[in-house]
């Protein structure tokens, strides 16, 4: 019974560190993905076009729910195939490297 | 706990995976840009991220008149009269008063 409880503390342990890197790993990639973003001007023309919903609904009456249904598809759409490409190519050789959770 | 292997997963899966992690973080950075600015719009800096590329007038803010050196305590600094802040710049739009 007390081996099997450590096994079971040990596989909790394991379950939690991979949590934990899984975690630090989707961070790292936040940034990543960030600098990108800015880099290739994705942030400047977004808020180009955040200028011209604010323009349409009004300062004073923009709400968050207008500028995500407005610029989300936008952004999407504005993403370069390179970055995407990249940011695949991150995550792939993540999972191939992390091959059992 | 049964272990899940990734390597057990076809390509097509983990492929499909990693897109998912993908558009996961297209959508967190798309989400977090729209915080961004509707917090810049609510706090009354927005325009002033914008004072490069345009001007309040875009958002139907009359910009202040010219009225030489600006009298605000903080501007009135000894010197060279007109040395106030830039124009477009000058003041917060009344709602932000």
């Amino acid at each position: 019974m007390v081996v099997s409880k450590m096994n079971k503390d040990v596989q909790v342990r394991a379950a939690i560190n991979q949590t934990l890197i899984e975690k630090l790993e989707k961070e790292n990639s936040s940034e990543l993905l960030r600098a990108k973003l800015i880099e290739c001007g994705w942030k400047d023309q977004l808020k180009a076009h955040c200028k011209e919903v604010i323009k349409e609904k009004g300062l004073e009456h923009v709400t968050v729910d207008d500028l995500v249904a407005e610029v989300t598809p936008k952004g999407r759409a504005l993403v370069p195939a390179s970055v995407k490409k990249e940011l695949l190519q991150r995550t792939r050789t993540f999972l191939a490297q992390h091959a059992s959770l | 706990m049964e272990e899940i292997s990734l390597a057990n997963l076809d390509t097509n899966k983990l492929e499909a995976i990693a897109q998912e992690i993908y558009v996961d973080l297209i959508e967190d950075s798309c989400l977090g840009f729209c915080f961004e600015v509707h917090r810049a719009v609510k706090c009354g800096y927005f325009y002033l991220e914008f004072a490069e590329t345009g001007s309040v007038k875009d958002f139907g803010i009359q910009p202040v008149e010219d009225k030489g050196a600006c009298r605000l305590p903080l501007c009135s600094l000894p010197g060279e009269s007109g040395n106030g802040p830039d124009q477009q710049l000058q003041r917060s739009p009344p709602e932000f008063q």
